[in-house]
């Protein structure tokens, strides 16, 4: 007796929840998108799970196609619509504001990192505090950054540094001194104070 | 004349600090407690005590700004977990209003309360200004 082989029945699709009406200005790029469809295709794209599919679903959410379309022509909408010139140029527009936006959200995370004195970067919170927040003029900045590898050499000029400032500003010295693992980010600032008061 | 340690003197002390540098000494202060951390990495030691090396005033800054030294630095004792928890609710409000609030007079005796070596750097600046003149 030979088993018939099982047809494997296809899931109903999870529906997708209906975008929200946007009630933001939008961009140049987005603005020079041909239709409303269009610009829909593009914030979908921030609304559904990234990873493969992600452009078909999009392209559903945005109303593109027919009930009945095939995956393939589906798929085929969808990647017309992710290699468009224009589309392109409004996701790259898209992608700024989005970053713009998220920078209250890292504001509240250094905040929330400078306010817990037991959380394992609460020494880097301060530092960035000092090095941006602090009431300082910034004059100008020159940002650089360089690797510190665990090279000897450079490892004991700066254990050899530390040294001196320590004993200038008369600070105890841990000892051992750990080891210097990660890199440093490398910058000068140059300050002005400015009396506020 | 009054001497360094007459109670007159102190009372005009913070009043005639510039709001600067309170909050200079305060965050000297509390780098000095990070410091004081063995655990702290040797990167971030670094890091802090080039801060404390960059503590001088550009030309061309406030007269009236006292000019953290390194012997100032020294003088100054690491902010305890207390008054450490007093400016981190000062920090909750910003850049401008953290300066603002910590140098309030009120604000900044409680520091000095709690800490007092903050007073004993604000005269040894004050006696650097009048070596100095």
């Amino acid at each position: 007796m030979t088993a018939t082989p099982h047809k494997r029945t296809k899931a109903k699709r999870r529906e997708l929840a209906p975008l929200e009406p946007v009630d933001a200005q939008d961009g140049p790029a987005m603005k020079a998108l041909p239709s409303d469809r269009h610009r829909a295709f593009v914030r979908a794209l921030y609304q559904v799970k990234p990873g493969h599919g992600s452009g078909v679903k999009a392209a559903k959410l945005s109303g593109w196609g027919q009930p009945l379309s095939s995956a393939a022509s589906m798929a085929t909408i969808a990647s017309r619509l992710a290699h468009d010139e224009r589309v392109l140029a409004a996701i790259r527009e898209e992608d700024e504001k989005r970053i713009r936006s998220s920078a209250p959200r890292a504001i509240s995370a250094l905040s929330a990192l400078v306010e817990n004195p037991k959380h394992k970067d609460h020494a880097r919170g301060i530092a960035m505090v000092l090095d941006r927040v602090h009431p300082v003029e910034m004059v100008h900045k020159v940002k650089h950054e360089h690797d510190v590898t665990p090279n000897a050499m450079e490892t004991a000029q700066i254990l050899q540094r530390i040294a001196v400032l320590s004993a200038k500003f008369s600070v105890r010295l841990p000892a051992p001194l750990r080891q210097i693992s990660g890199p440093v980010d490398g910058e000068a600032v140059e300050t002005n104070l400015q009396a506020a008061g | 004349m009054m001497t360094p340690s007459d109670p007159n003197e102190d009372d005009v002390l913070i009043p005639g600090c510039p709001l600067v540098s309170k909050a200079e000494l305060l965050y000297v202060s509390l780098v000095k407690s990070l410091l004081a951390d063995d655990e702290l990495p040797a990167n971030y030691r670094l890091k802090f005590l080039q801060w404390l090396d960059k503590r001088h005033p550009r030309p061309g800054a406030a007269w009236e700004q006292i000019k953290i030294t390194p012997e100032i630095v020294a003088a100054v004792d690491p902010m305890c977990e207390s008054a450490y928890e007093l400016l981190r609710e000062a920090m909750k409000l910003g850049s401008p209003n953290c300066i603002n609030t910590i140098g309030r007079e009120d604000v900044f005796r409680a520091f000095v309360a709690l800490n007092p070596s903050l007073l004993t750097a604000i005269r040894m600046g004050r006696g650097q200004e009048r070596r100095a003149a």
